[in-house]
């Protein structure tokens, strides 16, 4: 009995490790969703000329990247709050919205090669925090229910 | 006949309209919004909120809006559009006017944009009724030009040509320099969208071996010259071109003689397309 409440204190640990730890991932989906989206927009005013809503369509978006961007193509000023992104982030995209759009294909382009080096480094710091911090609140999550146990038995 | 573009304001006042009668919206900064309605100018009014018509006004924010919504917030993928002072999106054409940006001579975009004009177009179908008799001989399609001022129905005349041609198992090519004809469709239909004439009838006569070619308003000797080519090469080619009349067209510094065979005038009579003259190659009143 003793054994198998001890597995069971140990999982819920683990476990709210691993939703304490699914912002890192949340915020490393919203970069490489943030970074195809600027680089497929480099291609289109380059070549194809599709409009940001057809982009952003063709994205593919797996966050909460594609609700950001829709609110911002369409002009909405206030956009919903994620805990998992940092008031930097909130700079981010309000820079790279302001304006996006509204220029001449070379300016357009000039303007979205800037902001991939940008994007390149926060997706890349982004994976970073992920590798680094995911594994560690699982195991601070097993460690503290292991922990636990120890202290209840 | 989608006109959310507009905004709600205007696509409100509209939808108390028959927008079967509405052929233009006229949009211009300060001024109120007018519109050619059953065959006349006049102002667009909204009910407020006392229940009052009021004329709607054509405000900075209201011009800016139309654009932002036509281009979805992204200019750049319409500037070659705009550079040619229209842009076009939904099948309809909306007329720019502000001032024109040069760089190096040649036009790169147009700024502080301050009037619009939305043309709104009909399809009605059997629209061409009166003129196929004169254009298909047996398994010929006669080369033919339809003169006419704005509003006459010219483009809805060829719109309704391109699907009767259609049905009759022609091999038809649509060269749509301004988007107009997005909702003519057919199993023998190809069409050319945002294209320069000049470069569509070149590629056209190389790749698509079209046995009809339908293409709005020639207004350039590049256009006529473009034509010609294309019927010397055994393509027919039914067009258009602004003017009041044969006498107009015959006095236009563009105008090339002896492509078209057939020659319609067009004339005002509440209805679109309605014939006026029909001449032959040599200006013969038929």
């Amino acid at each position: 009995m003793k054994i198998v409440f001890g597995v069971l204190l140990v999982a819920i640990f683990s476990l709210v490790g691993f939703i304490m730890s699914i912002k890192y991932s949340e915020r490393r989906a919203f970069y490489c969703d943030f970074y195809s989206f600027n680089s497929k927009y480099i291609l289109s005013v380059s070549l194809s000329k599709d409009t940001l809503y057809s982009i952003l369509e063709k994205n593919d978006c797996k966050s909460d990247f594609y609700k950001v961007a829709l609110a911002k193509i369409k002009g909405i000023q206030t956009i919903k709050k994620y805990g998992y992104l940092k008031s930097e982030d909130y700079k981010i995209i309000d820079e790279y919205f302001d304006g996006l759009g509204k220029g001449d294909g070379y300016i357009e382009k000039r303007n979205a090669l800037k902001s991939e080096e940008i994007l390149k480094e926060k997706k890349k710091s982004c994976e970073l925090e992920e590798k680094k911090y995911k594994p560690l609140f699982i195991k601070l999550g097993l460690l503290f229910g292991a922990i636990v146990f120890i202290l209840l038995i | 006949m989608d006109l959310s573009f507009l905004g709600a304001e205007i696509e409100n006042a509209i939808s108390l309209l028959d927008k079967d009668k509405l052929y233009e919206i006229r949009i211009r900064k300060g001024f109120p919004v007018k519109i050619y309605y059953n065959g006349k100018f006049e102002y667009l009014n909204r009910i407020n909120e006392n229940g009052i018509k009021v004329k709607v006004l054509g405000t900075e924010d209201v011009i800016n809006n139309v654009i932002f919504n036509l281009t979805e917030g992204s200019l750049y993928a319409f500037n070659d559009d705009i550079k040619e002072g229209y842009i076009s999106k939904f099948g309809q054409r909306v007329g720019i006017a502000g001032e024109f940006v040069y760089m190096d001579g040649v036009i790169k975009t147009v700024k502080n944009i301050e009037s619009l004009v939305i043309r709104t177009p009909h399809d009605v179908y059997g629209a061409s009724n009166e003129f196929l008799g004169e254009i298909v001989d047996g398994r010929e399609v006669r080369n033919t030009l339809i003169v006419a001022p704005k509003r006459m129905g010219k483009t809805t005349v060829l719109k309704d040509l391109a699907r009767k041609l259609d049905k009759l198992g022609k091999n038809v090519l649509i060269i749509d320099e301004r988007a107009e004809f997005a909702d003519v469709k057919g199993e023998n239909i190809d069409k050319y969208v945002k294209i320069k004439k000049t470069d569509a009838f070149i590629m056209a006569l190389r790749t698509l071996s079209p046995d009809v070619i339908i293409t709005d308003e020639l207004s350039c000797t590049e256009d006529f010259i473009a034509v010609k080519d294309a019927v010397l090469s055994g393509v027919s080619v039914i067009s258009s071109c602004h003017g009041n009349g044969i006498s107009d067209l015959k006095g236009k510094s563009f105008f090339v003689n002896g492509i078209f065979d057939r020659y319609f005038e067009l004339t005002s009579k509440g209805l679109p397309g309605v014939i006026s003259a029909v001449y032959d190659k040599s200006f013969n009143l038929l």
